[in-house]
């Protein structure tokens, strides 16, 4: 059973759904009262993002609207690498292969690719957004019952089910409690996690309705092992931050290549904002306040409003409204010049830049005759191993 | 010890990303973190937490920053730490510990390979005491204070000549290779000269060059060159090192810039005399260096029209810094005793005109465009380079205080370019100007400053009432056209969209005039999130030092601009605070107290002027 077709051109991969991942999507989308909320759990690389995308489809006919909520800030499916964040879809996905970018209803710059740079805040950001689909959109209001429609919630997860990792999935399952959980499986059993409600002490079982879907993952070879594509990592965040950040522009202009995008950005007229007005928070490491311009040059940060804050939040970060580039500094006249696809309505409010650890693609910075400072040749970066 | 990093030719290939913004930065680091100096070493320590922000440090500056970071924290190293601050021993050694496994296992790629991690270790040549450490320390007791402390010191040695010292060798040194092209390049120039005229100018050429320049290396070298060798095709090699430089200024515009006005320094001052006489191909007396630059800058120009424009820029900032540097107390170019600095600054104004001339033609043919300020910039595709004519007068006219017939030249000059009627006849009142015959450029002497800056006085008085009024009805309206300009008001949103903008590195910024990007500086200035334009003259001349800032500077507080410029981007915009430095004005050749009304009288003036 060949679930994707790997071919030379990517764009031609062909996605053939296995019978069992059809059947497990078909049944969920038959529960409808209450509508069911899915988390999707597994190691890396076992499908967990095409089977939501999938099952995301399947439930688009019969609720009309489905929430997203992804919690894989490595690789999410709607957002730029760094966030946590909730969609409502109400579109088919096109292609099962690919993420696309679509605005979040709600999101959270955790700033890194793994929850492990901070577990405790992944976690609050997690909850805040899943408190926040509950209360908009899964319980039925008394003041206006007729009015607003509750929809079923697919929750993503990361592909880190070892240590914290685990222990992390487990917090996450106890406190979302889903209808149903669908966990995938690799060929290789030891990656995998264990079977049953492992969540739940066993004291707790069987106090609620519960389904738990087992699938296999749905690239097999002839010996029936599951094919792991070594996806790269970095190029894949690389992309999804370009197809972020082509948001700066309208459709119709026409931008194809990462290169053009590029030289578009450079070009664009960024928005100026006084650094008198602006807050900087580092999410995983401290700067002395000397030296925020050294750090903020050429780096993608989260932007938000700092009074925004999720009713229950523990970390105190605010919700983030989108990302920018700070694309320059004038620390003469005190301004920042920030490239964003963030409305400017919205930006008006945004007070609080959030630093993290997400890199900015060197296809941004290295620019035909528009060349970054912060691209240099003949840096020593790494040990040979000699001889040896 | 071999050199950790691998071959030479691995080392050029491609580009990466890196924390620093030049390798000046890198290069502030290294020196201050490897001193002996606590100041020094926290200078460098800061710098580096803002490097590992941006999420790419390589691994041996963190080390090296984590390992000396617990050497700041010993009173081993630190005699002057007092009492109070000090950590335990068992403290020291775990934190010693700590960044010793982290040294050993990033720098020993221990894969599942057959090799002991102190085999491994041994080959990129990491001291034995190391690896016993991170043995020690993960599977046994706690290594004793004396033993980590210690292997610290070998630690740093290691990193030191195994990624500092490498590292700082292989930075790569674009300035001599520009250098050498430009040599290279006017060898040939006079090659070709030679070949043109007969033996008996060229003898008498060289004969006159060496005397001349005697003290000067360029000359000599080129000489010698020239006595040594002669090479035929003299114009293809030209051209074909003017294709070489040209594709270096594709990669580093600021340093080709740099180094041709530096190797040029010396020569200028043969530059004013061969623009006097218009004479623009060289006869044979002019067969001098300045020449030699003249046509070189025209070569590299039509390859690369923006150097033009950087080469203008950056002659602007030195002028202004000398400017700057100068006007602390009385200050008149004119009158300085040191000659040497007259000669200086003569020279660099000379090279103004010469620049806009050629800007002016390089605009006829297409290459360079001419902008408005007012125009917002759309997203294009086309990379011409844009000027702002309008931007590059105030900044002229601003200088043109000097007196400097040149640049009051290229005042004239660019009053031409921007095809404005009704501001050529404003400018025309302005006695400064005035004096000179707008359509005949060259024969004009200095000018008497002190008779003019009467007159000019006296217009300004002729003109108060009316000024004063004006300044009324602009003030009423000043709230909201402030807010509209700079985005810092309240009323207006915080968040503007750049005005003007042209295509620019990220990092960078574009200078105001010229479409070329500078490297902003990243220090903060204690005062300088303050976004008013009310900043201290003293940390002004602070970072006057400081490399890359100027333009910025002087745009926004600098004293003599504070006076008497039409620097503010909008006519309209008249700062509502009294001006921060208190007003002197330059009348009959002293610096004149006056009062703050007359001054922004003056101000106002010149503002409706340009």
């Amino acid at each position: 059973m060949v679930g994707a077709r790997a071919s030379g051109d990517a764009a031609a991969q062909e996605v053939i759904i296995p019978r069992d991942w059809s059947e497990t999507a078909e049944e969920i989308a038959c529960t409808s009262s209450p509508p069911p909320v899915v988390l999707i759990c597994g190691p890396k690389n076992s499908g967990k993002s095409t089977f939501s995308r999938y099952l995301l489809n399947a439930l688009l006919p019969s609720h009309g609207k489905v929430g997203y909520l992804d919690t894989d800030v490595g690789q999410p499916e709607f957002s730029p690498p760094g966030c946590i964040s909730l969609t409502v879809v109400d579109e088919k996905i096109q292609d099962l292969m690919k993420p696309c970018i679509r605005g979040a209803e709600r999101s959270f710059f955790f700033g890194d690719i793994s929850s492990k740079s901070d577990p405790k805040a992944y976690l609050d950001y997690t909850f805040n957004l899943y408190d926040y689909f509950i209360r908009e959109h899964y319980q039925i209001s008394e003041l206006n019952g007729s009015g607003n429609s509750v929809f079923p919630l697919i929750i993503n997860t990361p592909g880190w089910v070892k240590g914290t990792g685990y222990d992390l999935l487990v917090e996450m399952l106890r406190y979302i409690c889903p209808t149903q959980v669908v966990q995938l499986k690799i060929s290789a059993e030891r990656k995998n996690l264990p079977g049953g409600a492992f969540w739940l002490d066993n004291d707790r079982q069987g106090s609620q309705e519960l389904h738990i879907f087992l699938l296999n993952s749905a690239r097999r070879n002839s010996e029936n092992q599951s094919i792991l594509f070594l996806k790269d990592a970095r190029s894949t965040r690389d992309q999804r931050l370009f197809d972020y950040f082509k948001q700066c522009f309208p459709s119709n202009l026409n931008i194809v290549t990462n290169k053009e995008l590029a030289h578009a950005l450079a070009a664009l007229p960024p928005y100026v904002v006084p650094y008198s007005k602006i807050k900087v928070i580092h999410l995983h490491c401290q700067v002395p306040s000397t030296e925020i311009f050294h750090s903020l040059n050429a780096t993608i940060v989260g932007l938000a409003v700092s009074s925004d804050l999720p009713a229950k939040s523990q970390s105190g970060i605010p919700w983030c409204v989108g990302l920018g580039i700070v694309r320059g500094v004038d620390v003469i006249k005190g301004l920042l010049y920030v490239i964003t696809p963030v409305p400017l309505c919205i930006l008006q409010e945004v007070d609080l830049l959030l630093q993290g650890y997400i890199e900015i693609p060197t296809g941004v910075l290295q620019v035909r005759g528009c060349l970054s400072p912060y691209m240099s040749t003949n840096v020593l970066h790494k040990i040979s191993n000699g001889d040896l | 010890m071999e050199p950790m990093m691998g071959s030479e030719g691995e080392l050029s290939s491609g580009y990466k990303l890196v924390p620093w913004s030049s390798w000046e930065q890198w290069n502030f680091v290294k020196e201050s973190i490897l001193s002996s100096s606590p100041d020094a070493i926290a200078a460098a320590l800061r710098r580096i937490s803002a490097w590992r922000s941006r999420g790419c440090l390589p691994v041996p500056i963190d080390v090296t920053a984590a390992l000396v970071e617990i050497q700041q924290k010993d009173p081993f190293f630190r005699r002057d730490l007092t009492n109070g601050v000090l950590e335990s021993d068992e403290m020291l050694s775990m934190l010693y510990s700590m960044a010793i496994i982290r040294l050993v296992n990033c720098f020993v790629a221990h894969k599942k390979t057959k090799f002991s991690i102190s085999e491994l270790a041994d080959a990129v040549g990491i001291p034995r005491v190391l690896v016993d450490i991170r043995h020690e320390s993960s599977h046994r007791d706690l290594p004793s204070l004396q033993l980590v402390r210690h292997a610290s010191i070998k630690a740093l040695e290691w990193l030191k000549d195994n990624y500092w010292e490498p590292q700082k060798d292989v930075i790569p040194d674009v300035r001599k290779e520009i250098r050498s092209r430009l040599l290279e390049m006017t060898y040939y120039l006079k090659t070709k000269n030679s070949e043109k005229s007969s033996s008996g100018v060229k003898r008498k050429y060289l004969i006159g060059s060496g005397m001349l320049r005697a003290g000067n290396k360029l000359s000599s070298q080129i000489t010698a060159m020239l006595q040594s060798s002669k090479s035929n095709g003299s114009a293809k090699m030209v051209s074909k090192i003017a294709k070489i430089i040209a594709r270096l200024y594709s990669s580093y515009p600021s340093e080709v810039v740099s180094v041709l006005l530096e190797l040029f320094q010396l020569q200028i001052h043969g530059l004013s005399e061969s623009i006097d006489s218009n004479s623009y191909v060289g006869s044979p007396e002019s067969t001098n260096s300045a020449n030699d630059l003249k046509i070189i800058v025209d070569k590299l120009s039509s390859r690369r029209p923006r150097l033009l424009l950087s080469l203008l820029r950056n002659v602007l900032e030195m002028i202004e810094i000398r400017l700057s540097k100068n006007q602390n107390g009385e200050f008149n170019i004119q009158l300085s005793k040191n000659q040497a600095e007259i000669h200086y600054m003569t020279n660099l104004c000379s090279l103004i005109p010469w620049l806009i001339k050629n800007l002016k033609l390089l605009n006829n043919s297409g290459l360079v465009e001419l902008i408005d300020e007012t125009e917002v910039l759309p997203i294009h595709k086309n990379n011409t380079p844009k000027v702002s004519v309008r931007k590059l007068l105030q900044k002229c006219l601003t200088l043109s205080v000097l007196g400097d017939k040149h640049l009051l030249d290229s005042v004239l000059l660019l009053v031409e370019m921007t095809r404005d009627a009704p501001l050529k006849e404003r400018l025309k009142k302005l006695p400064l100007l005035s004096l000179k015959d707008l359509d005949h450029l060259e024969g004009s002497t200095y000018l008497d400053t002190e008779s003019m800056l009467l007159q000019e006085e006296n217009i300004i008085r002729h003109e108060e009432e009316k000024l004063v009024a004006m300044k009324l009805k602009l003030k009423s309206h000043n709230k909201s056209m402030v807010g509209a300009e700079g985005g810092d008001s309240d009323k207006v949103g915080t968040w503007t969209v750049a005005k003007s903008w042209i295509a620019c590195p990220i990092g960078m910024l574009p200078c105001s005039f010229s479409s070329t990007p500078v490297l902003p500086v990243l220090d903060k200035l204690n005062n300088a999130l303050k976004s008013d334009a009310g900043l201290d003259k003293e940390k002004h001349l602070n970072c006057l030092g400081t490399n890359d800032c100027q333009t910025e500077l002087l745009e926004h507080g600098n004293p003599i601009k504070k006076l008497k410029t039409p620097s503010q981007v909008k006519c309209i915009y008249l700062p509502q605070e009294t001006c921060p430095l208190e007003g002197r004005l330059f009348i009959n050749g002293t610096w004149t107290k006056v009062s703050e009304e007359e001054l922004q009288i003056v101000q106002s003036d010149i503002r409706i002027l340009v």
